[in-house]
């Protein structure tokens, strides 16, 4: 904690010039911009160039299952790996700290993200198979404040017809079946292609109203 | 849970996620905009206020330029219906006589002032909002007026406001005196409130409108009632041709609007309004890596022996489990600095060097147990420790943990099953030996402000290094000091000396700037103390602060449950050199000091703190101090201090009185943090009512880990 103890100080003006080096673990925002640019001119185009495709074999070499993830409005791809099991709920996380949790296979939590679905209620994966009926849904935020705020919906399951789908260089013949859900914070649309056997192969879920949906490909199945 | 051997896997690929910006703020857009401000800095027109309020809590800052005058005005909203704003004036071109004079010079007045804002009716369907202010209600009185305004929303877009002003706000177009005639100010030191001033004398109306053009853009017009008597007749600053003002707008974004004006028939005018919101960080949730999750336990019945007990007569068992719990909070920045355990219960004692959300902190720390803990122990406590004291206790069941996680009730359930208690009697701990001495040191920028200086430019400022650097070489025992070093800046010269009737413990200020470079800021030892049943200690010797040094002594007796808490401290002390070194003769001034001091948290997120006892210069009274509290961390307060030194002894102001601003970093950054930045600003800096500035007082070192300060942030447990 910094405590100016100045006799007539004061000013806004000082929230720019902050702490500096030393072993303290927090750096101002300032230095930290400023070392960040850095870096970046130091690395050149090679920051900038768009990172090499990943491609089936590469994620098949892992040897565990793997969601592809993408959020479009962070135009932002990653890929998760399965690390706990608790019943019938499962969390998947990225290399770097991101991470979904699915229960029966129906995202219900995220970490990482920022403004993350902390708690939810839903339907189950049987409720959006059977492509019809309706329910409700809430969805808990943490705001800008640290208030928990509770987000709810009335949905309605319906299918959408066969889809033929691309997942990572494979194809999917696939049911599509859609969630229509409304409430006070506006409407939006879930989607999920479910293969014949019943697995879901892919997921359009919201994450929040204000950043849109994660879009969620099972590219390599558990054994 | 079964921990998989994908946990590897995790660090092969790296994801891209790093492009979100802030534009992807998940703020809550409520789709109303907040009322527009005002050249004052109110919620208004253009030179007019209005009926509005600002949403509560908004802190603005709006800086505005017309002709000759400027001002610059901090609002803040204190409650959904008050607000309060401090103003610094500065009117150029300001004739030093009256028009009689044939030859006269020119200079520029500056002055402070306070307003006051009150709705007495908030906008309906048929009726406006409706609010009552007083403007510059104490002191010289340049800008002062009194109003009644009253708005209403005609259309989503459009809106018009009347109203009735007094004082300046009277001074065109007046309709009568309806409560009576308005004696002159008597000024005397200036600070005092001018209540036989208030609503008397000439009332006269004024009006204006706002339409929103588009969602950027706002065009206003207004008819004032301020005849600027003294800046146009009497000090010939400018010249006022017509009563009319119009305006345009343009909205950046909610954080800042700019404006654009003709003024009174002769000038143009700039506004710049800077808007901040405590209660929301402006990019959302804190982003943060994700947690680990909980580790379930096998059931009891299906691997009885992972419930086995031995472990605990296993001699090497402390230190092993300390370096397991800190190698997982690792990354969390929260270290566990002791232990204490038996077959089924285990305290950890942490230091929270990271989280600004103290409930956050014990949430990594419970999932670190859960993952550490032999399976036997099914009580978890948490004790916060802060400059070795032990703040609160937190205990749960591990059980609980295992159910309550993913649940979509995780945050109510898990809080309606942690208990948060005192600290308790100090069981046997184990020490992690790698945390004690405990050293860290920084080497940072620092700025010194110096306000309102009516010697030269209002606002000066030196830049410089500061070297700070802390080492609590066992707990509770903490060695600590700074220095600085001036790089740049113009506070190197010493103004002449104001005269002053008391001791210059402060008004020296100056002195101390000019000549202590470089200089030792602070360097003292400081033993602090859990004394049992919530009473904690303090003792600090040395060089306490810039400008005194000696021994400081406090207890506090702070229940962790209780909205009130009750302390004393006792300080002897000298004053030092100006030169920032170690002496102590150019002033050879020692005083006794001290206070007793009662807290108490009157409503959610409001705080009241009363100090009655002796100040720096010797004189005797009492301070009292407002304060509202945010759970993002921020603080915005006020204090006044009255001491047995009268109004002409102690000088402009009359009586020491501030504001004081404590925001924390992490609601800019978006991160988590514990850096907070801190300051306060006065009027009039005097040596009346002065307390010392040492460090390291308890309740502040206290307030964050209470049951309140866990409870206000505690949906980020699960984080």
């Amino acid at each position: 904690m910094m405590r100016q103890g100045a006799f007539l100080s004061a000013g806004l003006v000082s929230l720019l010039v902050l702490a500096g080096c030393g072993n303290q673990t927090e750096i101002s925002p300032v230095l930290g911009a400023m070392a960040g640019a850095a870096k970046a001119l130091t690395k050149g185009k090679a920051a900038a160039a768009p990172a090499a495709e990943v491609t089936r074999a590469d994620l098949a070499k892992l040897g565990v299952p793997v969601i592809k993830g993408e959020m479009k409005s962070g135009n932002a791809t990653f890929y998760l790996v399965p690390i706990a099991v608790k019943g019938n709920v499962q969390t998947w996380s990225t290399s770097d700290d991101l991470t979904v949790t699915f229960r029966d296979g129906v995202m219900v939590e995220t970490r990482g993200f920022g403004p993350d679905i902390m708690q939810s209620t839903g339907p189950s994966l049987a409720q959006l198979r059977a492509g019809s009926g309706s329910h409700k849904r809430s969805y808990t935020y943490l705001d800008g404040g640290d208030q928990l705020v509770r987000y709810s919906y009335e949905c309605s399951v319906h299918f959408a017809g066969a889809a033929s789908i691309t997942v990572v260089a494979q194809q999917h013949t696939t049911t599509r079946v859609v969630e229509n859900c409304t409430g006070k914070q506006g409407d939006f649309t879930n989607e999920y292609w479910f293969e014949n056997g019943g697995k879901l192969r892919k997921s359009k879920e919201l994450l929040v109203p204000q950043w849109g949906h994660l879009e969620l490909a099972r590219v390599i199945d558990g054994g | 849970m079964t921990s998989l051997a994908a946990r590897k896997a995790r660090l092969l690929i790296a994801s891209s996620l790093v492009a979100i910006g802030a534009h992807h703020a998940a703020h809550a857009e409520t789709g109303t905009v907040a009322p527009s401000l005002n050249g004052y800095g109110v919620s208004g027109l253009i030179d007019m206020p209005s009926g509005e309020m600002q949403p509560d809590g908004y802190l603005t800052m709006t800086t505005a330029h017309w002709g000759p005058i400027s001002r610059t005005t901090l609002t803040f909203q204190i409650a959904p219906r008050m607000s309060a704003s401090f103003r610094f004036l500065g009117i150029r071109d300001w004739s030093d006589c009256l028009p009689a004079c044939s030859t006269s010079t020119f200079g520029t007045y500056y002055d402070r002032s306070f307003d006051f804002r009150y709705q007495l009716l908030e906008e309906g369907r048929y009726l406006p909002a409706v609010t009552v202010g007083l403007q510059d209600f104490a002191g010289t009185g340049v800008l002062s007026g009194e109003y009644i305004a009253a708005t209403k929303n005609l259309t989503p877009n459009f809106k018009a406001t009347v109203g009735l002003g007094w004082g300046r706000l009277g001074s065109h177009g007046a309709i009568g005196a309806p409560f009576g005639e308005r004696d002159k100010i008597d000024i005397g030191k200036g600070g005092k409130f001018n209540y036989n001033q208030w609503f008397r004398g000439d009332a006269a109306p004024f009006a204006g409108v706002e339409w929103r053009a588009t969602d950027k853009l706002t065009l206003k017009a207004e008819y004032s009632s301020d005849t600027y008597r003294i800046e146009d007749d009497q000090r010939g600053t400018f010249k006022q041709r017509s009563h009319l003002n119009y305006g345009a707008e343009y909205r950046v974004n909610e954080w800042f609007q700019i404006g654009g004006y003709y003024m009174y028939g002769s000038e143009l005018g700039l506004t710049a309004h800077f808007v901040m919101n405590p209660k929301q960080r402006p990019q959302g949730s804190i982003k943060d890596g994700a947690p680990d999750p909980v580790k379930l336990r096998p059931s009891r019945s299906a691997d009885p022996e992972a419930y086995s007990t031995d472990w605990v007569t296993q001699s090497d068992a402390a230190p092993i489990l300390i370096v397991n719990l800190n190698k997982r909070l690792k990354a969390d920045g929260v270290e566990v600095e002791a232990i204490s355990y038996s077959a089924d219960r285990a305290q950890v004692r942490i230091r929270n060097k990271r989280y600004d959300a103290e409930a956050q902190a014990i949430g990594r720390v419970a999932r670190a147990m859960a993952h550490a803990m032999p399976e036997s122990i099914e009580v978890f406590e948490i004790v916060p420790v802060v400059d070795g004291l032990p703040t609160s206790r937190v205990t749960m069941r591990r059980s609980d943990l295992e159910r309550f996680e993913n649940s979509p009730t995780a945050a109510e359930s898990m809080r309606a099953a942690i208990a948060i208690s005192d600290p308790g009697p100090r069981p046997a701990l184990t020490y992690d030996p790698e945390r004690y001495p405990d050293f860290t040191w920084s080497i940072s920028p620092y700025n010194r402000i110096r306000l309102f200086d009516q010697r030269g430019s209002p606002f000066k400022m030196d830049v410089g290094a500061r070297l700070a650097a802390r080492l609590e070489f066992s707990p509770g025992w903490v060695l600590e000091g700074s220095a600085v070093k001036r790089l740049a800046g113009n506070l190197g010269n010493i103004p002449p000396t104001k005269p002053t009737a008391l001791q210059p413990v402060r008004s020296d200020v100056e002195r101390y700037d000019a000549n202590g470079d470089p200089a030792l800021e602070r360097l003292s030892l400081t033993k602090y103390a859990y004394l049992g049943h919530d009473v904690y200690g303090r003792v600090s010797v040395g060089y306490l602060e810039r400008m005194f040094g000696g021994v400081s002594a406090e207890v506090l007796y702070k229940p962790v449950d209780r909205k009130w808490a009750i302390g004393a401290e006792a300080n002897y002390v000298a004053q030092r050199d100006s030169d920032g070194l170690f002496g102590f003769s150019e002033y050879d001034y020692r005083v006794a000091s001290g206070h007793i001091s009662a807290y108490y948290n009157f409503a959610p997120g409001y705080n009241a703190q009363v100090d009655v006892g002796r100040y720096l210069a010797g004189d005797v009274g009492a301070t009292l101090r407002l304060e509202r509290e945010f759970a993002s961390g921020w603080r915005i307060g006020a204090f006044a201090t009255k001491t047995n030194v009268s109004s002409e002894d102690f000088g402009s102001g009359s009586f020491d009185k501030g504001i004081t601003l404590e925001v924390p970093l992490a609601w800019g950054t978006g991160r988590p943090g514990r850096k907070t930045y801190e300051t306060t600003i006065r009027p009039f800096g005097r040596d009346g009512g002065a307390k010392l500035d040492v460090e390291g007082r308890l309740f502040e070192t206290l307030r964050d880990y209470d049951a309140s300060g866990i409870d206000e942030q505690w949906g980020r447990f699960w984080k």
